[in-house]
């Protein structure tokens, strides 16, 4: 089908629209228990960023080792295929939240290493899936999964995403648990 | 938010000529619901459509969406605010072209290339696509910081509490 829209002077990729898509993830994610806050990157004129500052156990729904999680929406819309975006959830204060660095350590994991993972949809790793779910592990290798979320809007998206973070994170963890790394 | 909230808030999402199906199944509306409602928009020019065999398709009007977004930049930021977002829009522009020694995206395109990594290629992917977003946010901005005054003056001196007052005395 997208080959058959050319004829139509449409611009899929709209700031206005990508603006629009971002103001309602921004919303849904207000709307999310464990949601400290939100923001937008690099500014709420021109957008193209939202970043959530998440409570993991509250938002987990369980103790969760690490005190804070920060959650990353990137979302680029598409006239033609499907919008890239990338849904990235790392184990770090976003960079605008005042937190000494000591209060969040997370001793279940290697020094220096963040646990990091999300989603991405865009044209790389298709033979996976439209997209893929990313691990990243602390001797630098990732782990991907095909994804498939089918033809809906982004709001869906996200919220598909928010509702299998928690499962992801727990299997994710017991995976660095088992790795030889993870001390 | 009621259904029509809904598929207002499912129709500014578009990327894609839709029909009224997709979208009372993304609102979690009913048909005739769905399709009522982008009419509805559709006669406000807020959407377009095309048809497409049996089926109309709807997507955002590029007029509408060309003025609604000045004309939102001018109601939801101050004259000083818009500057300053210019301002910062060149400052991005300017650590791109430092960073990748390029001037423009078309040329940071050029060097796409196999010998890459993925990730850096899709850092450089992504700094392409918001660099032409922002190109196209300065355009909106500047119009809107030119207008700002004379719109301002305008609303003021038509509104209706000016010609109250000067009605009452």
């Amino acid at each position: 089908m997208p080959g058959e829209e050319p004829e139509l002077a449409f611009d899929g990729g709209s700031p206005r629209t990508r603006k629009q898509i971002l103001y309602q993830l921004n919303d849904r994610l207000k709307m999310e228990p464990g949601v400290v806050y939100t923001r937008f990157d690099p500014s709420r004129i021109t957008p193209d960023t939202v970043i959530a500052s998440i409570n993991p156990t509250e938002f987990v729904g369980e103790a969760y080792p690490a005190p804070i999680g920060t959650l990353e929406v990137w979302w680029s819309p598409r006239a033609v295929g499907t919008d890239h975006f990338t849904i990235q959830w790392y184990e770090e204060p976003d960079s605008e939240a005042a937190i000494d660095a000591a209060d969040v350590n997370d001793p279940t994991l290697p020094e220096a290493y963040t646990l990091s993972c999300g989603w991405h949809q865009d044209e790389h790793f298709n033979d996976l899936g439209e997209a893929h779910f990313q691990e990243e592990y602390p001797d630098g290798s990732t782990e991907r999964y095909g994804v498939t979320f089918g033809d809906a809007t982004p709001r869906w998206i996200l919220s598909d995403c928010l509702r299998n973070l928690p499962n992801r994170l727990t299997v994710f963890r017991e995976s660095l648990d088992a790795s030889p790394q993870s001390n | 938010m009621d259904s029509e909230d809904r598929v207002r808030a499912v129709a500014e999402m578009l990327t894609h000529p839709r029909s009224a199906s997709w979208v009372a199944d993304q609102a979690n509306v009913n048909y005739k619901t769905a399709r009522k409602y982008l009419a509805k928009l559709a006669d406000d020019k807020r959407l377009l459509t095309t048809d497409r065999g049996q089926k109309t398709l709807y997507y955002p009007n590029p007029r509408e969406q060309f003025f609604g977004e000045i004309g939102d930049l001018v109601d939801e930021h101050t004259k000083d605010e818009l500057t300053a977002e210019l301002n910062a829009i060149s400052s991005r522009i300017e650590a791109w072209q430092d960073e990748y020694d390029v001037e423009d995206a078309d040329e940071l395109r050029t060097t796409l290339d196999e010998s890459l990594r993925i990730e850096e290629r899709r850092e450089r992917e992504r700094v392409i696509d918001t660099w032409e977003y922002n190109l196209e946010m300065r355009t909106l901005i500047r119009h809107a910081i030119r207008l700002y005054d004379d719109l301002h003056q305008f609303t003021a001196t038509h509104s209706l509490a000016t010609s109250e007052a000067t009605t009452n005395g």
